[in-house]
């Protein structure tokens, strides 16, 4: 008869880690998917952005377990929103992100995202290049035929305090409750920066969706 | 004493074992016994006289009880062994759930091997080249070009350094410039498309005398330029 190893507990429990992280490795690297901490979706997204060794600037978590957690990444040209959520069978998993190329000379660089349940939502995100940059307006316009109730235009402001200093750059990162609830990729959105006098010091529009 | 006896004395010594452990020492005494018998039996001594010379051989069941508690005192590991058996299942599931991202990971190995496997669009009469360039943590590689009818045509995938590791989508970034300045960007032919391997092919006019174009690559204001001699690829 073949005589089958006794393993002694701890000998059990040596083989299942090793096997347990042997499959880990291949399903993460193989399947992309079972990734048990957040970091392993963020270097993800860093590698399919191209932002190697990107540094983590703020995080903004949701407001319950199943809500997106976001967080804000940036390098010396780039910077990367990284959304993610938890998913029982899954584990986490990447929402989508926004890469905003901050390599040109413009004062200020700026993008944004709509989340939430029912797009209730919208995330403003950048780096003030400037130094006199003491605040910044965002204005969201609807089209004139958009179904909605109220005015097609509103207005979020981002004041210098908000500001988040990471080694030695400005970067913001604010979550705005957005009242009509719709899909925001159609309207015309500027994003204009003031210094502290209160002049403008640049208008960017911002892409849309 | 017979070998059911035998086993029966060393599980008494043994109150804190679960029940898949005591099945499990009680086959591997079972496993001893079958050994030890087996040229007993072939010598024709009855299969109780082998049992019983066994249970002599193999010692006193309380000490091998006792010996083998000892093993066996630590709930910690008993734990650790169920809850990385959860974790094994968790990355089962999620592996059959995304099975199809997979193609990620093989086209990223077939980007670097047989690129032409992945490219469809590629045409018999392109010459086959190997041109690389590094950008970020990616190889941007012109494996066929052609030059016809005064346009050049290049086929470029793109892979990471890591065989499996995702890409950039580098359509925005990438173009090729001939001698004189023209910029063309590239396309993406049809094909699958996927994390693991981008593919991409560029159309730019070229002159009979000019012997080069470049290749170049801009991303997030770090620029990277192959120059790609044209004297191989000419028709």
């Amino acid at each position: 008869m073949r005589k089958k190893r006794l393993y002694t507990r701890r000998q059990a429990a040596l083989r299942r880690l090793v096997l347990t992280v042997i499959v880990a490795i291949c399903v993460n690297h193989v399947c992309m998917t079972g990734f048990l901490i957040p970091w392993q979706v963020r270097r993800l997204q860093q590698e399919r952005y191209g932002i190697q060794n990107a540094e983590v600037i703020e995080k903004l978590y949701g407001k319950d377990w199943s809500a997106e957690w976001m967080y804000l990444m940036a390098g010396e040209d780039a910077m990367l929103l990284s959304r993610m959520d938890w998913f029982p069978l899954l584990g986490w998993n990447s929402n989508g992100s926004n890469v905003l190329d901050c390599s040109g000379e413009a004062p200020f660089h700026v993008d944004w995202s709509q989340v939430g349940d029912g797009a209730k939502e919208i995330i403003f995100f950048g780096r003030a290049e400037k130094e006199d940059i003491r605040e910044i307006e965002f204005l969201l316009e609807l089209p004139e035929n958009a179904e909605i109730q109220g005015s097609p235009a509103w207005t979020g402001r981002l004041t210098a305090d908000q500001f988040i200093e990471k080694g030695g750059k400005r970067y913001f990162l604010v979550r705005m409750d957005w009242p009509h609830k719709v899909w925001a990729g159609k309207c015309t959105m500027t994003a204009t920066a003031y210094d502290g006098s209160g002049m403008v010091v640049e208008e960017l529009e911002l892409n849309r969706w | 004493m017979d070998k059911s006896e035998y086993i029966r004395q060393v599980l008494s010594r043994l109150p804190t074992l679960l029940e898949r452990e005591k099945r499990a020492v009680e086959e591997e005494l079972a496993a001893h016994f079958e050994d030890r018998m087996e040229p007993l039996l072939a010598l024709h001594v009855s299969e109780a006289e082998a049992e019983r010379r066994c249970a002599e051989a193999m010692g006193d069941p309380v000490e091998i009880g006792d010996a083998l508690a000892k093993q066996y005192q630590s709930f910690f590991w008993v734990v650790l062994k169920d809850i990385l058996t959860g974790f094994l299942v968790f990355f089962l599931i999620g592996a059959v759930i995304r099975f199809s991202l997979t193609t990620d990971f093989f086209g990223s190995v077939a980007a670097r091997v047989n690129p032409t496997a992945g490219d469809r669009e590629a045409t018999a009469l392109a010459v086959a080249v190997d041109w690389r360039m590094t950008v970020g943590n990616d190889t941007v590689r012109l494996y066929e070009a052609q030059v016809r009818q005064g346009v050049f045509t290049g086929y470029l995938c793109v892979y990471d350094r890591m065989p499996g590791g995702v890409t950039v989508d580098l359509k925005k970034y990438l173009w090729a410039e001939n001698q004189r300045g023209t910029r063309k960007g590239v396309s993406s032919p049809a094909v699958g498309w996927n994390y693991g391997a981008q593919y991409y092919k560029i159309h730019l006019p070229v002159d009979p005398e000019d012997d080069h174009v470049t290749l170049c690559c801009r991303l997030y204001g770090e620029e990277t330029r192959m120059t790609i001699p044209l004297e191989e690829v000419r028709g």
